[in-house]
């Protein structure tokens, strides 16, 4: 399956990437020469597919060892959030307002 | 075509769990801090923080579940759903996709043997993302993160409504049972249970199924009622047009009471869903899962009109909750004379609709031990309803304060 | 030696080598000042027999490590030094938290002096893909320490530090090991927290150890290594003493050699390093046996699908909402755009358009889920040799020597650099990278590996041929 153009300008708004366009030709060249080698495992038969959520470790994953109990304290910050966000306000983070919205609090999708 | 049409509806109810802290981290679930301050690196997508899940969580959940009667599977997976917006942190939402916690259940709409009822196709877990607020900076979003990563279970229902009312119904009965099974507050207008209800016509008898919308945006059961006929006899006079009805958001305006398609998205929505690497599958021993739904179950046993009767003979039903304080938990005798003939032994768990209380529940054996973890100073949230429990806990001196309400 | 005399000393060398951006560019961030007075600091607790947390103690020193200038992968979060893993995207970003691997090395008395370069977000195998620039190699300055954990192998390498923290996730601390004649331990998926390690490939990602000597990574690893309850994929298994393996025998230890790390198009001159590494140990009590792991030509691609999945979405939280740069643009979705394709480099920015689209509709059943399903049979393949009584396997680490400054520029073919490594971190098990012998004059690293959670035995191995280099004078 090679990507054209149009594909990886898909996938490069899904991943909110700009792409240069005198970049574009090179990038698919680029992609389709390492998707290439993606192809021989297309040849490869595997019995039932195995789990798509197989796990490395042997023993991971009862409720009591890779959870926590529904308690505090929170985990704390050695520096306030002001201290590394770009834009913060009244103690909220701003950001650019969405072009398209209208509705207040709207949650996302 | 011609009518008769029939409205088929689905509904998809998120709710708040009532834990005291979030779904991944162990900050405080509390409501009314400043902005941003129930947060850690964790709900912040700090680089190279990870996500430990709230074992309190799972248990609220499958309890729900099993109150809906569905089976808990003894192993669920945790996703990831991709999509960028400001208040979801990490640029995905855990979630669950295609290994949901429960699947299957019902929910009935009337009383007695035999009654209609929904089918419940899923319940599964997620966390909630962080506020956005549109109108307070000009030009600006303002993020607040403090929900981000609150727990939610979404439970799915099966497309069986066929009329507004019965969606009220619906949506009303989940309510109780949410509450009653403290798993929730489950509160509309406060935003710890929304709905987004899917709708098509077809011709009544039909068996296949139109084309549906998705309605959004409504803040209350009755807003339901009314989105659900406004939409339906928008798709009603599309269809007698001879016109089709496109699959699309809608949103409800209570103010106007109408319904207007949702601005399309730039994009289409693709979301990437893969099995979340950070969490391990999420595994519960048959033993809990049987220990689980037999708590529930007794709950569950017992008619909801046999709680409502008593509460009606308590003459408690129609107190305003300050005066029921008065009343019925104040210590000692007071308790037991104003009660009446509630037992205050079985004095458990007060809840309260909207600000009416509405019933008490008889000891399931849970709840007092929830009680007492909140009387110990950790209050989930600063509701009417915790005060009340608060002092009910006191009140029952036999309740000890040692043991933890979770899993 | 005092905490201080060991840091100063470490800077001093630091000096004389030139580890900064005027030469071999191994360390991004540094702060003498605040490592010294951290060091002045444990002396004193030393001297008044205080512990860690301030309060008296009985033992001569808080610290199994001793007072140990470390450098640590600019990946891995610490407080004091930024954490901005060679990228342009987290310029300036100071972590306000800290990664478990890094506390614990603390509480054991090491003093962090530098943060090191690496590959953008461990995005490479030669550390050229870094925001600072490429890192030299110590041992040849006109070519590449491998990567993407270039930075702390240079360090070791150079002899600035003794112990170093590098992160793996298709063979970042094991390769640049064997590119620059230092040992590199990569544990157990598992076995070591993950906790403040920034995500690469959440299934594939482990912090390593290099080491000076394999005392060296077996000690830093010991410290490191056990349950975090911050990081759920963190296993609870009783940690051994690893450097209680200086003292095993290899009688009877069995070695596989599997015949697909050894194809004909191998360098004849590495298969010999890794035969007469091979000879060694057999001489010292060992068998050696032909094996085979028939699905280990598929590694590359499966890893080349699930790792840039993974990454497709560890990624996205670097939008310039919360920490890190923000360039503006066109509302939100320009500030979106213009920040990530100003933030990330050309390797990044491939790797997320490749993630993204095999996750995304019509294409994940093809690329996504097969590779996970054939990642598997990878990982049977390892089950099943060592279920057949096979205790270590004996590989090559890397198909070449360190190769020049920008030799290199195709993709796919600076993927193969990984061909040996890459096959552990998709099944979970430990593997080790030792200094086997030179050719030209460059380094061969000389790879073992074990079943899941058998460091032990590996560090067996890699002592006792360490050892027996050492003795006959032939330790590079």
């Amino acid at each position: 399956m090679a990507v054209s153009e149009t594909d990886v300008l898909h996938v490069a708004s899904l991943a909110r990437l700009a792409v240069d366009p005198a970049r574009l030709p090179a990038l698919v060249r680029e992609l389709n020469g390492i998707l290439e080698h993606m192809e021989e495992l297309g040849a490869v038969r595997v019995a039932g597919q195995a789990s798509s959520v197989e796990r490395q470790a042997p023993k991971a994953g009862d409720l009591a060892s890779a959870s926590r109990p529904d308690d505090g304290p929170s985990i704390p910050l050695a520096h306030p959030i002001e201290s590394f966000a770009p834009h913060v306000r009244g103690g909220f983070i701003l950001v650019p307002r969405l072009a398209t919205h209208e509705d207040q609090g709207t949650r996302s999708p | 075509m011609a009518g008769p049409w029939e409205m088929v509806i689905g509904l998809e109810v998120h709710v708040q769990l009532l834990t005291k802290t979030k779904l991944f981290c162990p900050c405080s679930t509390a409501f009314g801090a400043p902005p941003n301050a129930n947060t850690c690196p964790v709900c912040l997508a700090l680089p190279g923080a990870l996500p430990v899940l709230n074992r309190g969580a799972v248990r609220l959940a499958a309890r729900a579940a099993y109150a809906l009667g569905c089976t808990v599977h003894e192993e669920s997976v945790f996703a990831r759903k991709n999509y960028f917006y400001p208040d979801l942190p990490k640029g995905y939402q855990i979630s669950q996709f295609d290994r949901p916690l429960a699947t299957g259940g019902f929910l009935a709409l009337e009383d007695g043997p035999g009654a209609r009822g929904v089918r419940i196709h899923r319940v599964h877990m997620e966390e909630d993302a962080g506020k956005s607020i549109h109108d307070r900076y000009p030009g600006h979003s303002a993020i607040d993160l403090n929900r981000s990563g609150t727990p939610l279970i979404e439970i799915v229902s099966e497309p069986d409504l066929r009329s507004a009312a019965d969606a009220g119904v619906y949506l009303r009965r989940l309510k109780q049972i949410l509450e009653y099974t403290e798993v929730s507050d489950a509160n509309m207008e406060e935003g710890s249970l929304r709905v987004d209800a899917n709708v098509s016509v077809r011709a009544a008898g039909a068996d296949a199924l139109g084309t549906k919308t998705e309605i959004k945006n409504m803040n209350s059961f009755s807003g339901v009622e009314r989105a659900l006929e406004v939409e339906f006899a928008r798709q009603v006079a599309l269809v007698e047009r001879g016109e089709r009805v496109v699959q699309q958001t809608m949103l409800w305006d209570a103010g106007s009471g109408t319904v207007r398609p949702a601005r399309s998205k730039e994009e289409s929505h693709d979301y990437r869903y893969f099995p979340e690497p950070d969490l391990p599958p999420l595994r519960l021993t048959s033993a809990v899962l049987a220990e689980w739904r037999e708590a529930v179950g007794a709950q569950r046993a017992e008619p909801f009109q046999q709680r409502e009767r008593a509460l009606e003979r308590s003459g408690l039903r129609s107190l305003e909750p300050r005066k029921f304080r008065e009343v019925a938990l104040a210590p000692g005798k007071q308790l037991e004379r104003g009660a009446g003939e509630i037992d205050a032994a079985n004095l458990g768990i007060v809840l309260r609709r909207e600000r009416t209380l509405f019933a008490l529940v008889p000891q399931p054996q849970a709840h007092p031990r929830c009680g007492a973890a909140r009387a110990a100073g950790t209050l989930v949230r600063g509701s009417a309803r915790d005060a009340l429990e608060h002092e009910a806990v006191e009140a029952d001196g036999r309740i000890e304060a040692h043991d933890a309400c979770e899993a | 030696m005092s905490a201080v005399a060991a840091v100063e000393a470490a800077f001093r060398r630091a000096d004389e080598v030139r580890a900064g951006p005027d030469g071999l560019n191994a360390f991004v961030h540094v702060d003498r000042e605040a490592a010294v007075a951290e060091a002045a600091e444990l002396d004193r607790m030393v001297a008044e027999r205080l512990d860690v947390a301030g309060r008296p103690t009985h033992d001569a020193g808080r610290s199994p490590l001793g007072a140990r200038p470390i450098a640590v992968k600019d990946n891995i979060a610490t407080l004091g030094l930024p954490t901005t893993c060679g990228s342009r995207i987290l310029a300036g970003y100071r972590s306000p938290y800290e990664a478990t691997v890094v506390r614990r090395l603390r509480e054991a008395g090491a003093i962090v002096i530098a943060k090191t370069n690496m590959d953008e977000f461990a995005m490479g195998s030669s550390t050229e893909q870094s925001a600072y620039g490429p890192t030299l190699n110590p041992v040849d300055r006109t070519r590449v320490p491998g990567g993407s954990s270039g930075g702390s192998a240079a360090a070791v390498a150079a002899g600035i530090v003794r112990i170093a923290l590098g992160s793996e996730t298709g063979g970042s601390v094991r390769q640049p090991a064997a590119f620059c004649g230092v040992v590199g331990v990569k544990p157990t998926y598992g076995r070591v927290s993950r906790y403040g390690l920034v995500a690469f490939a959440s299934s594939l990602d482990q912090v390593g150890v290099f080491g000076k000597t394999v005392d060296d990574a077996a000690h830093g690893l010991s410290v490191i290594a056990g349950h975090d309850e911050r990081d759920s994929t963190s296993i609870d298994l009783p940690v051994p003493d690893f450097r209680a393996a200086a003292r095993e025998s290899l009688e009877g230890l069995v070695i596989g050699r599997p015949r697909e790390y050894f194809p004909d198009t191998l360098d004849p001159r590495i298969r010999d390093v890794c035969d007469a590494a091979a000879e060694r140990l057999r001489g010292l009590g060992a068998v050696v046996r032909d094996v085979s792991l028939p699905h280990t030509s598929l590694a590359i691609p499966v890893y080349y699908i699930v790792a840039p999945a993974e990454a497709s979405s560890n990624l996205a939280r670097f939008d310039g909402v919360r920490y890190g740069l923000r360039l503006a643009g066109d509302g939100l979705t320009g500030m979106y755009e213009a920040t990530r394709s100003g933030g990330f480099g050309a390797e990044v920015t491939r790797r997320i358009l490749l993630g993204t689209y095999v996750l995304s509709a019509g294409y994940y059943d093809a690329y996504y889920r097969k590779a996970m399903a054939i990642r598997a049979l990878i990982r049977q393949d390892f089950v099943r040799v060592f279920a057949d009584g096979v205790h270590v396997l004996l590989t090559p680490t890397a198909p070449t020597t360190a190769f020049r400054l920008g030799a290199i520029s195709d993709p796919y073919e600076m993927y193969l650099s990984d061909i040996y490594t890459a096959t552990a971190n998709l099944a979970g098990i430990p593997g080790i990278s030792v200094p086997g012998g030179t050719v030209d004059g460059l380094p061969v690293g000389v790879q073992f590996l074990a079943t899941h959670f058998d460091e032990y035995r590996l560090f067996a191995a890699a002592y006792a041929l360490e050892r027996s280099l050492t003795e006959q004078g032939e330790h590079p």
